[in-house]
């Protein structure tokens, strides 16, 4: 009983509400979002989205300090993480378009690229005479108890543009990720849709630095997917389960890391979606690898009793 | 030795010792498990520090690499299943491990002494410190050494093994046939590789070697038509590339690896608009012949 | 003993082959033998199963159940006689390699590890590219090709490769009218000294003028045999159940799918 009301109390702590609210928040729609990058079979580019996105966030930062003097403007921070994302994006599919490059390549190129170029941003920003500069590595490692009630607003804005943006294109999204040739055929131009699909992901991707650092944020995208792929066959299915167990897996994550103290939060919470995604690959019906190995023995079985004479 | 030239002759052999495998990644389009294995190796690393104690031991080297190769063996498996689909698996994986490894660093676990900008960037200044003495001459820095032997380790598996790293490349059925085990000669490159990149994370970090072990490959297949060639352009451009890093990180007084992969990255980009344009120059004058 | 002449022996044999890939079984229960010195086509509608039964001859695939055996032996203990052509989407178009560099490769596995191609093999190499008529393309990288030169190019690599019994998968599949003479010239020869040709082959209406033997397949053997007796009007309907097949056995009739 004890246990649980020291709970209750945590749930009423306001840093720790915070950080619950927003990490809830970024898990349920990387999570939503994750399910379109799995579908077009390039879920590692959110790995080079949120790579990329240090580009971007230095960049801004240099940019605002410029213009206010202070380059603590979370807004502009994220604006400049998202427009660098979709940047890397486009980067890699307009290699693999014009060379013998494939997209793993192309990726690894990117991801240099941005990211390369963002750590070098960031240590000019060091070494430079700008303000308020500390809170810059949050990005990086994500630094979840560092939310403040400003990032979470920022962080409900950008969640909410992006669920309403894929709210908006379901039917073109949803055709689109389910054959893009089609797509074309009857008039939503790959041109224009993998653009808007990318920059929705993007959004996404771009909330969650703070919250889990820019190294684990792939585990968002692809982790409630995968597991969520396994219990249903139809988008909508899967697009919802994806965003709760992005959503739950951040709240238990986050419970979890605060319990135990002073255990970073980002790690915590990229375990429980393992082990979400451990239980779904094991146990879901019929796909899952429990029914299959029984399915397989009694095949197996079959096949000896048709031809059992020809085995020395 | 100097200290300078200590720190540009480890830069040059880390980035070298991370582009000749990276041929065959690239090749095998394997480019993204660079980038999973990189992660990977650090719980090892962080074990390793705490059963051991030095970073440059071969001894931790060895073990992280096996952590590393959890990352192959695991995505392959997972692939096998057919369950995730895509690139998927690839992502599951070093989350999870790398996850581990920040949790250990974590200042509950352990006195580890592993900075956060290590994990990074790793610190080249730092690896080229503690020189190699023999009297009161400086061989340079001991961690040059054990990169050396890397670098080494790679060129004689490539050479030694090129004929057959080709054929399970281009056609690992054929190749199947002809008696190569693709499976064997497969888990045999990617322990290298994992062993390269545990030994390039004090001097590159965990993200970098990405940069390193692909980028050069990159360009030099944007430009090369027969695999010996791609891969005396790939060191080519290693050197070059690492040299030019290394001006622009002291120009800046940043991290050399960040540096270093960025400049990567602009040399691959200036590549590919010059084939391009030439490939475009050239047709024309077809065209108009 | 080994078995060359035609129609000396078996090449091939496999009993209760089962292949399949994960747990859908795609061929349950063949048997399969082809004679020596024979061509033979492998035939079926789409999806029976025709690659598959090919790799699963070859160890390409698992077999889940069954054995096969070459030349009366098994697959390693004979592997160098057995020569291999991938259906040409099979492999990395963009691979930085040669023509020559292809080709040269067919001999590898007689090297075995460690040992390097020599003079030998190089020779041998031109021979195979002489004989398909690609000298001029030797230093081409391979992307550059068109798909018959392509299809060549694989046939020169089992050239060089000097085996005896050859396993090809759709080697006129979207090829010229001059490789596919080309291509045809080479594989009559080697029947004629001795090898043996099995092919899948996606056109049922040229089966009597390219081949000998034949097996029609769709998601097990229908029917294998010499072609006279086995290609015969009712095992073809067997075959593609729902396809008018009626159009194949006109021998002047102009085939529409080789055109």
């Amino acid at each position: 009983m004890s246990a649980l009301a020291a709970l209750l109390d945590l749930l009423f702590d306001h840093t720790v509400r915070t950080v619950l609210l927003g990490a809830s928040v970024v898990g349920f729609v990387a999570g939503a979002l994750g399910s379109f990058a799995y579908l077009r079979r390039q879920s590692m580019m959110g790995d080079v989205v949120s790579h990329a996105a240090l580009l971007g966030i230095a960049a801004a930062f240099i940019a605002a300090s410029l213009v206010t003097g202070s380059g603590h403007h979370t807004l502009a921070l994220l604006l400049g993480a998202s427009l660098a994302g979709v940047l890397s994006i486009l980067f890699a599919t307009a290699v693999v378009k014009h060379s013998r490059i494939t997209m793993d390549g192309a990726m690894a190129v990117s991801l240099a690229l941005f990211f390369g170029g963002g750590l070098t941003l960031m240590r000019v920003i060091q070494t430079g005479p700008f303000a308020q500069r500390t809170g810059l590595n949050a990005y990086i490692f994500g630094r979840a108890a560092a939310i403040t009630s400003a990032d979470l607003q920022l962080i409900a804005l950008f969640a909410l543009v992006a669920v309403a943006f894929m709210l908006l294109n379901w039917k073109v999204f949803k055709l689109y990720s389910f054959d893009s040739v089609l797509s074309e055929l009857v008039g939503f131009r790959g041109r224009t849709v993998e653009p808007l699909l990318q920059a929705t992901i993007v959004l996404a991707v771009v909330i969650g630095l703070k919250v889990v650092g820019l190294i684990l944020m792939i585990a968002f995208v692809v982790a409630p997917a995968s597991a969520a792929r396994q219990w249903t066959r139809s988008l909508e299915g899967m697009v919802l389960l994806s965003g709760l167990f992005g959503a739950s897996a951040a709240v238990v994550g986050t419970l979890i890391s605060v319990v135990a103290g002073d255990v970073p939060t980002g790690p915590v919470i990229v375990l429980v979606l393992t082990a979400i995604v451990a239980v779904s690959l094991l146990a879901a019906p019929r796909r899952g690898l429990v029914a299959r190995a029984l399915r397989r023995r009694r095949q197996r079985s079959e096949l000896v009793r048709l031809a059992p004479e020809v085995h020395p | 030795m100097s200290f300078i030239a200590g720190v540009v002759a480890l830069a040059l052999v880390t980035a070298l010792a991370c582009a000749v495998p990276g041929v065959f990644l690239l090749l095998r389009k394997d480019a993204m498990m660079t980038e999973a294995v990189s992660h990977a190796v650090l719980p090892g690393i962080v074990i390793g520090l705490l059963v051991v104690g030095a970073l440059d031991s071969p001894i931790l080297i060895l073990a992280a690499a096996l952590t590393g190769l959890l990352v192959v063996l695991g995505t392959e498996y997972l692939r096998s299943t057919g369950l995730v689909e895509g690139d998927a698996p690839l992502g599951l994986l070093f989350p999870a491990l790398f996850s581990i490894g920040i949790i250990l660093v974590s200042r509950r676990f352990a006195n580890v002494h592993l900075d956060e900008h290590v994990v990074l960037v790793g610190d080249l200044n730092l690896a080229a410190f503690i020189h190699l003495e023999v009297g009161d001459v400086s061989l340079g820095p001991r961690y040059l050494y054990v990169m050396l032997a890397v670098l080494l380790l790679n060129v004689a598996f490539v050479t030694r093994f090129f004929k057959e790293l080709q054929v399970t490349t281009f056609d690992p059925d054929f190749a199947q046939l002809s008696g190569f085990s693709v499976r064997r000669l497969h888990y045999a490159f990617m322990f290298l590789v994992s062993i390269t990149i545990t030994a390039a994370f004090y001097a590159a970090g965990s993200i970098l070697t990405v940069a390193l072990m692909i980028v050069p490959a990159a360009t030099a297949h944007l430009v090369t038509k027969r695999l010996a060639q791609m891969m005396v352009l790939t060191a080519a451009i290693a050197v070059v590339g690492a040299l030019a890093g290394f001006g622009a990180a002291y120009a800046l007084d940043a991290a050399t690896s960040g540096a270093m992969a960025f400049v990567f990255g602009l040399g691959f980009v200036l590549v590919l608009a010059g084939s391009r344009a030439w490939s475009m120059l050239r047709a024309r004058r077809a065209l108009l012949a | 003993m080994i078995a060359t002449g035609a129609a000396c022996g078996s090449a091939c044999e496999a009993r209760c082959l089962s292949v399949g890939y994960r747990e859908a079984l795609v061929l349950k229960d063949v048997d399969f033998d082809v004679p020596a010195g024979v061509i033979m086509a492998i035939v079926g509608p789409n999806g029976a199963g025709k690659s598959t039964l090919m790799k699963g001859l070859l160890g390409l695939v698992a077999p889940t159940a069954g054995s096969v055996r070459f030349f009366g032996r098994a697959f390693a203990e004979v592997r160098t006689r057995i020569g291999y052509i991938p259906q040409h989407t099979a492999v990395d178009w963009d691979f930085p390699a040669t023509v020559f560099d292809v080709v040269l490769m067919g001999t590898y596995g007689s090297l075995g590890w460690f040992r390097r191609p020599g003079k030998r093999e190089r020779a041998s190499s031109w021979a195979a590219l002489e004989r398909t008529a690609l000298t001029h393309l030797a230093q081409r990288q391979i992307g550059e090709l068109s798909g018959g030169e392509r299809q060549r190019a694989f046939l020169a690599r089992a050239l060089a490769q000097d085996a005896e019994l050859y396993f090809l998968d759709e080697p006129l599949q979207g090829v010229d009218a001059l490789s596919k003479h080309a291509i045809l010239d080479v594989m009559r020869d080697l029947r004629a000294s001795g090898k043996t040709l099995v092919m899948v082959h996606h056109d049922p209406s040229t089966v009597r003028a390219l081949c000998d033997w034949v097996a029609l397949v769709n998601k097990g053997i229908v029917a294998s045999g010499p072609v006279e007796s086995t290609f015969s009007e009712e095992n073809v309907r067997r075959t593609y159940a729902h396809i008018p097949t009626a159009a194949w056995f006109g021998t002047s009739a102009p085939s529409p799918a080789s055109a």
